[in-house]
């Protein structure tokens, strides 16, 4: 089990080998619960979020006047990244500041935003992206143990989709040891596309506001996840249309714009940070989700990886 | 799928393209599209709960259909639900908390929501923590001693892959619901197998499954299990950590929209802390209590028959032109068994 994660870490990402301890201490009197955890983690074992890989997408104010916003932290290296480039571009030519609106919601699956009309030329300049692309190739193939064999609850997740899946900086990936790829979690952002898998360079996004919709990895591209107005997206009224589109008379959430974080004043950028997977919490954190409590008599000794919302919090003012 | 508004004429005519039968190949919704009437269980009338929420803003009607498990799941808190909804117990209660990607809870009050206890209808029934599982039957027992096949076709009893389930022994359907189980097995204090005093000390259990729009039983601390006069359905990721910690009662068949779009909750545990957020409900009744013109109709792809086992291949192995990559596998709250209104 250890060896891979390490494996894996090590091959496909020249990550340090990091150490994985198995179980956290269990004689501790009163144990914490996994917000407790979590709450009492020190400074260093989270990671601030860089404001270039923050995306804000700023929406029409709420009926009371609030300011509404979509906040995206953009899928770190090696994953999806000729989308996040052109992701990048597109924002910084101020591609969503015209006709773009969140215009599909299919409760249990996804809200789906970018030009409704989808009759705008594409942006110039964009990255050509293909299926290939959807998936990284490791350096070399790696010989995986079986995480169904041994079912320690630890960061090498038995997965029905793929022969292994882990949290690798925070993100859940999936691996066959020949390559790797992001996942369909709850949260995560993905680009559409049209039948060809060559369409859809990252004009027309959508976030996973259901269930894990695990049968779309490494058919489309995941390129991040909502770090900010996931719930607002999830209770917007849903499609009417087919497929949970908004049908002809539903209003769709407009978006007025859309910009890197780091192109926005300083004191406008949102500041989020995600904990470090390589952290002493992270595993004390997983411990805590199977103790049983005074509710939970009975909790279960593991968890499908989808099932565990990444630890990402806004950085508290000073 | 993922499509993009206007490629969708484009996978019509794609899937209509002319080529010889072989090439055909089906999505798992025209797989369902296409099964016999034959292979569609209707949901009796007794099994249908009707819960009627007070219009939306805009003044639009809120109906939830709720499909009630059957035999021998969680029967004593299914007989409770229809004794409380005989007593019209929820008319005039309230949806009173909504966790994102979690849950969304109505009926009786938590302590400390501030609201008052409402008393239940004498001659409820009450349940223990052990009655959260059922004995499997016996051709599911054998099944699991044996060690489960591959997915495969056709089958009465068969099961996602063995071992992708993080929760459970197997994954299979009975009579149209997600079931999760444990493996029979004769480990005992001795030990063997082999010796004739071994019984099944563990296992050989089965349970409902939380997925998407199940609906459950709110309860306080064990050793209480809930009466069934609180109920929630799961809005989110399957929590499959409440199973067999919770009662589930059932699933959301039509409406899941009118709870999963709600406001969330800024208190506690997201109760709403704002009474005027609090949807009340109108009315919860039995189908069959309704007057023959009103009564909702449904069924649902037998989960015993040969459509079903092609739709949860389909499902597991996605060979439809959208996809470039298929899993192989799927996760039993990712393969929902299909229901449909039954139309006049």
């Amino acid at each position: 089990m250890k060896s891979f994660v390490t494996t894996l870490a090590a091959l496909a990402l020249a990550l340090p080998g990091s150490s994985f301890a198995q179980e956290a201490d269990a004689e501790v009197p009163a144990p914490p619960s996994p917000k407790e955890v979590l709450d009492a983690a020190p400074a260093d074992a989270w990671q601030v979020i860089a404001p270039e890989d923050m995306l804000v997408f700023q929406l029409a104010p709420a009926a009371d006047g609030s300011e509404r916003r979509i906040v995206i932290q953009l899928m770190a290296e090696p994953w999806s990244q000729k989308w996040v480039r052109n992701m990048r571009k597109l924002a910084r030519g101020q591609w969503w500041d015209t006709n773009s609106s969140v215009y599909r919601i299919a409760p249990g699956f996804v809200a789906q935003w970018g030009d409704p009309d989808e009759d705008r030329e594409p942006m110039e300049g964009l990255e050509e992206v293909g299926r290939a692309d959807f998936v990284h190739t490791l350096s070399k193939p790696v010989s995986l143990p079986d995480p169904c064999e041994d079912r320690v609850f630890d960061n090498a997740f038995c997965d029905a989709y793929a022969p292994g899946a882990m949290f690798i900086g925070g993100w859940p990936v999936a691996t066959d040891g020949s390559a790797g790829w992001p996942l369909h979690c709850p949260g995560m952002v993905g680009v559409a596309r049209d039948v060809d898998p060559a369409t859809g360079r990252g004009d027309t996004l959508y976030t996973i506001i259901g269930h894990a919709p695990r049968r779309l990895d490494r058919n489309l591209a995941v390129v991040g996840r909502v770090v900010e107005g996931l719930d607002l997206l999830r209770t917007q009224p849903p499609g009417t249309g087919e497929m949970g589109f908004y049908a002809e008379g539903q209003d769709p959430l407009t978006i007025q714009w859309a910009r890197v974080a780091s192109d926005l004043a300083p004191d406008a950028r949102p500041q989020y940070k995600y904990l470090k997977t390589e952290s002493d919490t992270f595993t004390q954190w997983q411990a805590a989700l199977i103790r049983p409590s005074a509710f939970y008599s009975d909790p279960p000794s593991d968890f499908d990886i989808c099932a565990l919302t990444y630890p990402v919090r806004e950085v508290e003012s000073e | 799928m993922m499509l993009r508004q206007g490629a969708l004429l484009l996978a019509a005519l794609a899937l209509a393209a002319p080529g010889g039968a072989q090439d055909t190949v089906l999505s798992p919704g025209e797989i369902v599209e296409a099964a016999p009437v034959e292979d569609w269980e209707t949901i009796a009338p007794e099994n249908l709960l009707v819960m009627t929420l007070a219009p939306d803003a805009q003044g639009n009607a809120r109906e939830v259909v709720i499909q009630l498990i059957g035999e021998p799941f969680s029967e004593g808190w299914v007989d409770n639900i229809r004794t409380l909804a005989r007593a019209d117990y929820w008319d005039g209660m309230a949806i009173l908390r909504v966790q994102d990607n979690y849950v969304v809870q109505w009926g009786q009050p938590d302590p400390g929501m501030g609201i008052a206890e409402k008393p239940v209808p004498d001659g409820l029934k009450v349940m223990d923590a052990a009655d959260y599982e059922a004995i499997p039957p016996m051709d599911l027992q054998m099944a699991s001693l044996a060690g489960f096949g591959p997915l495969s076709h056709g089958r009465e009893i068969w099961t996602l892959p063995i071992g992708t389930d993080n929760y459970a022994d197997y994954v299979t359907y009975i009579d149209g619901f997600p079931i999760a189980g444990a493996n029979l097995s004769f480990e005992t204090a001795e030990g063997s197998p082999e010796s004739p005093d071994a019984i099944p000390a563990k296992g050989n259990r089965m349970w409902p499954v939380h997925c998407y729009g199940m609906v459950g039983v709110g309860r306080g601390n064990p050793p209480d299990t809930g009466d069934g006069s609180q109920l929630y359905a799961v809005i989110g990721h399957a929590p499959r950590h409440l199973d067999r910690n919770l009662a589930v009662v059932g699933r959301v068949v039509e409406g899941i929209e009118h709870l999963s779009s709600l406001p969330r909750g800024k208190g506690p545990a997201s109760y709403y802390e704002d009474p005027a957020k609090r949807v009340p409900i109108l009315s919860v009744r039995i189908a069959a209590d309704l007057p023959e013109g009103e009564r909702p109709r449904f069924e649902y792809l037998s989960t015993d028959s040969a459509s079903f086992a092609d739709y949860v291949d389909a499902r597991a192995n996605r060979r439809d032109p959208f996809f470039v990559a298929s899993a192989g596998g799927a996760d039993i709250c990712n393969i929902p068994v299909p229901v449909r209104r039954v139309s006049e």
